[in-house]
C-alpha cells in the first residue's frame, strides 16, 4: 500500500515531507481528512471524526481498541516505514480509548 | 459514634464481578489465592473459600461463576470492635481485585457491590444507622424500605454525571436474631449477587460502547463542517465542478453507510440494555420492598437509575439519525443541483440547435434565390441564342427585355420544383 502511494505521488521517500504526503494520501483513500504535517523533526497526524476502523468495529462487533492495536496501527506504521525505514510511531491519544481524536507522532 | 461499646456488630460483604476470557473458575480462584498468599501472611483454605487474617479481623473469600461472570465475594465480620472510618478508608480496599499485586493480571471489576450489615434492634435504629453510613461514605441516602424483615437503603452513586456501576447497600435485619436473621440476610444477599451480575452485564455493554459515545461528537462536528462547506459551495457564485460533486457524493455515501451501521449496532445494544434492565426490574420485584414511612423505596429510585443507563444508547441513536437526515438532505441538494445543471445544459443545447436551424433555413433561402438566378440566367442565355440568328440587330435589346420574363419563369419553375417540400 505504501509503495502504491509512493508511485502515485511520484516521490522517492526518505524524508519527513514524503512521509506526511503519503500519510495524507492514505487518509484520502479512506475518506479521512488529510492532516499529516511536518513539525520540526517529526510528523504529526490528527484524525478526528469517524474512521473506517470504528465502522468495522461496529459492523463486526469487535472491540474498537483491539482492531486499532492489531490492524490499524500496524498498517499506518507500515505505510510510514515504507517511506522512511526506521521511523517510529507513537500515539498521543486514541479515539478508541475515549479521546476526542487519534494523534499520531512519527519520528526517527 | 465514638468508642467500641456503642457500635453494633457489623458484617460487610463485598461482591466484585469481573470477566476472565478463556479461564476456568478454578484457575481464576487459584490465581486469586496465589495473589492473596503473596500479599497477606495468614491465608488458609477452607473448603471452597479462603480465609485471610488481617489484624484482629478475619475475612472469608469465595469465587464463583455465573453466566460467564466471576464473582469474588469477601465476607468480613467485625463484632463491635471497629472504627467505621477506618473500615471505610482502609479495610474496604483490602481485597480489591484491581490491587491484588503483580501476580494477578490487572482485572477491572465490571461492578462492585458493597453491603454494610450492622445489627439493629428496630427499624428506627436501623434508619439512623443508615444515615450515619451515608454521612461516613459521603453518599446521600435517597431511599429506605423494608425487605424480608430487614431495612434496606441503597446509597446514591458518587458521581451522577458519569455512569456508575458500583453500589453501596445498607442492609440491617430487624426483629430477628441468630440463625433466622442470617438466613433472611443470606436470601437478600443472593438477590443482591444477581443484581451485581446483571449490573456487570450493563457495565460491560456500556464500557464496550463508551468510546463510540465519545467519538460521536467529533464525528458530528466533522459531518457538520463538511456539509456546511458543500452547501456554501453549492450556492456560491462559482459553479461546482463534476469532480468536486463526485468527491462530495463519495463522502456522503461513505458517511451515510457508516452512520447506518452505527444506528443498527446501537439499536441492538439498546435492546440488550433494555433486556438487562428488565431482568433487574424482575429482581427488584422479587425483593418485594415495602415502603417505610414517607421515604421513597429503593426499587423506584434504583430502577429509575438503571433505566437512565439506556439513555446514552438512545441519545446516540437519535443524534446519529439526525446526522443521517442531514447527509440525506445534502445528497438531495447535490442531486437537485445536478438536475438543474442538466436542465441548463439541455436548454443551452436546445438554444444552440435552434440557432443552427435558423442558419440552415437562411442558407436554404439563399440557395433557393441563387437557384432562381441560375435558372433565369440559363433561360436568358437560351433566349439570346434564339434571338441572335432570328433578330440579329435587336438581339441584345430583346435579350435584356427577356430578363424579367426569365426571372418570372424561374420563380415559377422553382415553386413547381419545391411544391412538395
Amino acid at each position: 500500500m505504501g509503495r502504491g502511494f509512493l508511485r502515485k505521488l511520484d516521490v522517492k521517500g526518505g524524508n519527513l515531507a514524503d512521509v506526511a504526503a503519503v500519510l495524507n494520501e492514505f487518509q484520502r483513500s479512506v475518506q479521512g481528512e488529510p492532516s499529516a504535517k511536518v513539525e520540526g523533526n517529526k510528523v504529526t497526524m490528527r484524525c478526528a471524526g469517524f474512521c473506517p476502523i470504528m465502522r468495522a468495529a461496529l459492523t463486526l462487533n469487535i472491540p474498537w481498541i483491539w482492531l486499532d492495536t492489531n490492524y490499524a496501527l500496524p498498517v499506518i506504521e507500515g505505510v510510514a516505514s515504507i517511506v522512511m525505514p526506521g521511523i517510529k510511531m507513537r500515539l498521543a491519544s486514541m479515539k478508541s480509548r475515549g479521546d476526542s481524536a487519534c494523534v499520531y507522532i512519527f519520528e526517527l | 459514634m465514638q468508642g467500641s461499646e456503642t457500635h453494633p456488630p457489623l458484617s460487610i460483604v463485598k461482591m466484585q464481578v469481573f470477566q476472565c476470557d478463556g479461564k476456568a473458575k478454578d484457575a481464576v480462584a487459584d490465581e486469586i489465592a496465589e495473589a492473596l498468599t503473596r500479599r497477606f501472611e495468614k491465608v488458609a483454605v477452607s473448603g471452597d473459600s479462603l480465609e485471610v487474617s488481617f489484624g484482629k479481623i478475619r475475612h472469608r473469600l469465595t469465587v464463583d461463576e455465573s453466566s460467564g461472570f466471576f464473582v469474588l465475594r469477601s465476607n468480613t465480620d467485625y463484632g463491635r470492635d471497629y472504627e467505621l472510618d477506618a473500615v471505610i478508608k482502609n479495610d474496604l480496599r483490602l481485597f480489591d481485585i484491581t490491587d491484588l499485586g503483580p501476580s494477578l493480571p490487572a482485572l477491572n471489576p465490571l461492578s462492585t457491590f458493597t453491603v454494610f450489615m450492622p445489627v439493629a434492634e428496630d427499624e428506627h435504629v436501623a434508619v439512623s444507622l443508615a444515615e450515619e453510613y451515608s454521612r461516613h461514605l459521603s453518599r446521600p441516602k435517597p431511599g429506605i424500605g423494608i425487605v424480608r424483615e430487614s431495612v434496606l437503603s441503597i446509597l446514591e452513586p458518587e458521581n451522577e454525571e458519569k455512569e456508575s456501576f458500583d453500589r453501596y447497600y445498607f442492609l440491617s435485619p430487624i426483629h430477628v436474631v441468630g440463625e433466622e436473621a442470617e438466613k433472611r440476610v443470606e436470601s437478600v444477599l443472593s438477590e443482591i449477587r444477581h443484581l451485581a451480575i446483571h449490573t456487570a452485564e450493563l457495565s460491560k455493554l456500556y464500557n464496550s460502547c463508551q468510546s463510540f459515545f465519545s467519538a460521536l461528537e467529533t464525528g458530528e462536528m466533522e459531518v457538520k463542517e463538511k456539509t456546511e462547506d458543500f452547501l456554501f459551495k453549492l450556492i456560491g457564485p462559482e459553479p461546482a465542478g463534476l469532480e468536486s460533486l463526485e468527491s462530495w457524493l463519495r463522502y456522503i455515501m461513505e458517511r451515510e453507510a457508516t452512520i447506518t451501521t452505527m444506528i443498527g449496532t446501537m439499536q441492538g445494544n439498546r435492546l440488550e440494555a433494555k433486556l438487562i434492565v428488565s431482568k433487574l426490574d424482575s429482581l427488584f420485584r422479587r425483593l418485594n420492598e415495602v415502603r417505610f414511612e414517607g421515604y421513597p423505596t429503593n426499587t423506584e429510585l434504583e430502577l429509575d437509575g438503571y433505566r437512565g443507563s439506556i439513555e446514552p444508547f438512545e441519545r446516540y441513536i437519535v443524534r446519529s439519525e439526525a446526522m443521517k437526515t442531514r447527509l440525506e438532505t445534502i445528497m438531495d441538494e447535490v442531486r437537485t443541483y445536478l438536475s438543474l445543471q442538466q436542465q441548463k445544459t439541455s436548454i443551452e443545447e436546445q438554444k444552440a440547435s435552434k440557432e443552427q436551424l435558423i442558419r440552415l433555413v437562411n442558407l436554404q433561402e439563399i440557395l433557393h434565390k441563387l437557384e432562381i438566378l441560375i435558372v433565369a440566367f440559363y433561360l436568358t442565355e437560351m433566349a439570346r441564342i434564339v434571338f441572335e440568328p432570328v433578330f440579329h440587330d435587336a438581339a441584345g435589346l430583346l435579350t435584356a427585355a427577356f430578363i424579367p420574363f426569365a426571372l418570372i419563369i424561374s420563380v415559377g419553375v422553382g415553386r413547381l420544383l419545391h411544391r412538395e417540400h
